[in-house]
């Protein structure tokens, strides 16, 4: 994993989420409902892992992709923080 | 027509039970014996009577199944409420399907009581582990009962015919009660169970939420000849690896679920992590089959056979077909196929003729049989025809080589992710909205997103697209709200002042 910090992270996923699912003046907050409000279903989220392992170079791992993790970008961003902190300690 | 009340169904449970009382029905953690479906079901069928009808909001797992039995066992017709289900819509649905009794687990307790306050004449039962002294309301305290023995059902004969009111997008805003007969499932279920030849051997897995009604083949198959069924939680459809486990560790012979969600778990390679699969009938239903997604589940899917059901919620299943080795090599479309069971299926021109059966010929499919269900259950919503067992289905469609392929649409009625969705059903909530004027909801086929084209009250002060998805989540279930909105000064108009919406979708694509 790239080492970025958590604001970071955070503002590149809001970055994606908002230019690929919602009009171009829209903005998604760290602590937008992204699940509730369909902006990401069930297929969004494989893009958004996909973007995960791309940008950041990290594979989450199958147990953690399940939607109460993408319920927010705040929440999200945790989550990659805490498996990168997890390969720093390796 | 057999006007005969069928005497299998749900009553199948207590047979099984008396011949095979060990044998698990229920294969999700804590699994449950046919004996002890009986128990649970019997003692909450006492609890529940003279209920009549009896709507169920409840997370999904064997609880689910287990109430919808003791519902039908006490002579009522079930009423399936989606967990995450909007409370605005919950009154609704209590209200047009005349509910009497509504079931809840403790997760939607609170949200119950808020919503009976409107509905003081309903009944409230509460499903919990254990007596909750601080609650004054009946509560059905299952473990005090699973292992308590039954053996005979309540009812011995059900006089009432409803079995069930499945609610579906409504284009008036409001959604729309189905009423499935006991009749209407028999013959699904007596067609299914003879044409896939399913046996006690066989291990179900239900996704599908109870109130779609995908849900009653698992259900009513399953038990109609001593199978085992996995009943996966709400979250399933969206978190689609953890069904890679329970194919694998459940050995899981037969699967129905839509098309997109089969797509998805190609693209995650699931079936290799499921492996070694024990599926041996793979069924689809919802929307339409892109070729691509059955040759690579054909590929990743070895010895199974696959089907494509087809029918509105109004008729269940009423067409079917056996995908054929022919077809997974082909890239033409795949065949909504022939008429099940007793059903007559013909075409209809837009002027209402009945359109000869010729090779090629297309027309809107009209469908007569048990298979059609008995009409709405609001009473402006009633149309004279389903009292002849005639469906007009709306869909066009196309004869060929002996089967039906589907066209398209003749109404704005759209299927996302296999659900159905009235397009106007959203346009009705959202011109409620304060800061609009005037809406336009389009669906890009393409794209497969929902789109919404408005014009602000005021255009200097327009709401933004989160804020309308927050209202919209108020208001209707989370797969109708819609992924975009723009803003137009004033909507395009035809020449007789009505919405243009070809020109919406024009512009929208």
């Amino acid at each position: 994993m790239l080492n970025l910090s958590v604001d970071t992270v955070s503002a590149k996923l809001c970055q994606f989420i908002a230019s690929s699912y919602l009009e171009d003046d829209e903005q998604v907050a760290p602590d937008t409902p992204i699940i509730k409000l369909n902006i990401l279903d069930s297929a969004s989220i494989f893009d958004v892992v996909d973007f995960i392992h791309r940008e950041f170079s990290l594979r989450l791992p199958v147990i953690d992709i399940h939607p109460d993790n993408f319920a927010s970008v705040e929440v999200l961003s945790k989550v990659i923080e805490h498996h990168s902190n997890k390969e720093a300690t390796l | 027509m057999n006007n005969t009340l069928p005497t299998a169904l749900h009553k199948a449970l207590f047979h099984w039970a008396q011949s095979q009382p060990e044998q698990p029905f229920l294969l999700a953690e804590p699994v449950c014996s046919y004996q002890q479906a009986v128990n649970y079901v019997s003692a909450l069928a006492t609890v529940l009577a003279p209920a009549s009808r009896t709507a169920i909001w409840l997370d999904k797992n064997n609880h689910y199944v287990l109430s919808i039995l003791a519902v039908l066992s006490a002579d009522s017709a079930y009423i399936p409420i989606d967990a995450k289900q909007p409370t605005n819509r919950v009154e609704l649905i209590l209200a047009d399907g005349k509910v009497d009794t509504l079931l809840v687990d403790i997760a939607h307790l609170q949200q119950a009581q808020a919503v009976l306050q409107v509905f003081p004449h309903i009944k409230l039962i509460t499903l919990v582990d254990t007596y909750e002294t601080t609650l004054e309301l009946t509560q059905f305290v299952w473990p005090e009962h699973i292992n308590t023995l039954h053996c005979a059902p309540i009812s011995h004969s059900k006089k009432n015919d409803l079995a069930a009111i499945l609610f579906t997008s409504g284009s008036t805003g409001r959604p729309k009660g189905v009423q499935l007969s006991l009749n209407n499932l028999q013959h699904f279920i007596d067609w299914s169970t003879q044409s896939l030849s399913l046996s006690k051997q066989d291990r179900f897995l239900n996704i599908a939420s109870f109130n779609f009604d995908i849900s009653t083949f698992d259900l009513f198959s399953s038990l109609s000849v001593g199978g085992s069924l996995y009943v996966a939680k709400d979250d399933a459809a969206k978190q689609p690896l953890n069904l890679a486990t329970i194919l694998k560790e459940q050995k899981i012979s037969i699967m129905y679920t839509v098309p997109s969600l089969l797509s998805l778990m190609n693209r995650i390679g699931l079936w290799e992590q499921a492996a070694p699969l024990s599926l041996t009938h793979v069924i689809f239903a919802g929307e339409i089959m892109p070729k691509p997604c059955l040759q690579a589940l054909a590929s990743s899917i070895k010895n199974c056979t696959f089907y494509n059901f087809y029918g509105p919620t109004e008729t269940n299943v009423c067409l079917a077909y056996q995908v054929t080795d022919k077809d997974i090599i082909s890239d033409a479309p795949l065949p909504i196929g022939s008429a099940i069971g007793d059903a007559q299926v013909w075409m209809v021109d837009e002027n209402h003729q009945q359109v000869t059966l010729l090779e090629g010929a297309s027309g809107e499919l009209i469908v007569k049989g048990s298979c059609v269900t008995k009409g709405y259950c609001h009473d402006a919503q009633q149309q004279t025809s389903h009292q002849q067992h005639i469906h007009h289905t709306g869909d066009i469609v196309q004869f060929s080589n002996g089967v039906y392929y589907f066209l398209g649409r003749r109404d704005r009625m759209i299927k996302a992710a296999g659900y159905r969705i009235e397009l106007a059903e959203i346009e009705a909530k959202l011109i409620q909205h304060p800061d609009i004027k005037e809406v336009a909801v389009h669906f890009c086929a393409q794209s497969t997103k929902i789109i919404v084209t408005y014009s602000p009250q005021d255009s200097e002060n327009k709401p933004s697209s989160l804020a309308l998805k927050a209202y919209c989540a108020e208001h209707l279930p989370v797969y109708m709200i819609p992924h975009k909105f723009k803003a137009l000064a004033q909507l395009p108009k035809n020449a007789n002042g009505k919405i243009d919406y070809p020109e919406i979708a024009k512009v929208d694509n």
